[in-house]
């Protein structure tokens, strides 16, 4: 079988868009004479296409906003579940001490 | 649409106390973000918590915005490392996905439908690594350029270009495999 001389980068390119005429031209007139190129760009073209379908926006829940906005202030902990759990109860802790206190204050 | 000298006025306008107008940024860049993050964890429910941590975090650090780039970027960036973060972390208890070889060969005798190529590609982009499967994504979402991909995945611009060809060159040449698999069984 033939060797491709053309490499995959320059494939690429062709179908991103991102060659000049003389460069597009040349590719072009590799794929209509060369069967191997034909069948790379077939291959890479399904890929190109599958990816170009699936790069959809998604949105995220209508009270995104909301949820953001309503918790500006709040310290966002970094994702180590156990510390993030243990910060959590440690407040919760340092609340209650607190209203004892404050109750405790008041009584005297 | 507002540009973006209009959106560093209303930037100057939440760091002065008029946090109500930071409302403004979320809806216009929720979206993306939570794009972004849905492209990391790939996960809806973690995606929608990741996004509204980057935007928390976008806020409470707005002073130190220093303009350089765009909101957007700089928003994109760190809701982009708080999805990785939490992906790292979570991740532990799963097995790594880099290398991990497509599995096709369970698939019927007869010949390869336009609807399972598209299942197998599916499959395929889901096995590259993360670093490659998001930089490709996030490519073909176009709504960013080469250089603010490469800044929001904190890469260098031709590491990021040979990780985009890498990755869809991989993915061709799985679907190649399955294509002489699917030519064998005929």
């Amino acid at each position: 079988m033939e060797r491709r001389i053309i490499s995959d980068e320059a494939l690429l390119n062709y179908l991103d868009g991102q060659l000049s005429t003389t460069d597009r031209v040349l590719i072009k007139d590799k794929i209509k004479n060369d069967l191997s190129v034909q069948q790379r760009i077939k291959e890479l073209e399904a890929i190109h296409v599958a990816l170009f379908n699936q790069s959809g926006l998604e949105n995220p829940s209508k009270n995104f906003t909301e949820k953001v906005m309503a918790n500006l202030h709040v310290p966002v902990l970094p994702y180590f579940f156990p510390v993030k759990g243990l910060m959590l109860l440690i407040w919760i802790v340092d609340c209650l001490w607190l209203n004892t206190f404050v109750t405790d204050l008041r009584s005297i | 649409m507002i540009t973006v000298q209009e959106e560093y006025a209303l930037i100057d306008r939440i760091l002065s106390g008029e946090e109500a107008q930071y409302a403004h940024l979320v809806d216009k860049y929720k979206s993306y973000a939570f794009t972004i993050a849905m492209k990391v964890v790939q996960n809806k429910a973690e995606a929608e918590e990741i996004a509204q941590d980057g935007f928390i975090k976008a806020f409470q650090y707005l002073k130190k915005f220093n303009r350089e780039a765009k909101f957007s970027t700089w928003l994109y960036r760190i809701v982009f490392n708080t999805a990785i973060s939490y992906k790292r972390k979570s991740r532990q208890q799963f097995e790594s996905i880099e290398n991990k070889m497509v599995e096709y060969r369970d698939q019927s005798d007869s010949g390869l439908e336009k609807e399972d190529k598209k299942k197998f590609i599916s499959q395929a982009i889901e096995k590259l690594s993360d670093a490659d499967r998001i930089a490709v994504q996030l490519y073909y979402l176009k709504e960013f350029t080469l250089e603010e991909t490469a800044e929001m995945m904190g890469q260098n611009i031709n590491t990021l270009k040979v990780r985009i060809h890498r990755a869809r060159q991989r993915l061709a040449n799985e679907l190649k495999k399955i294509l002489k698999q699917e030519a064998l069984t005929l």
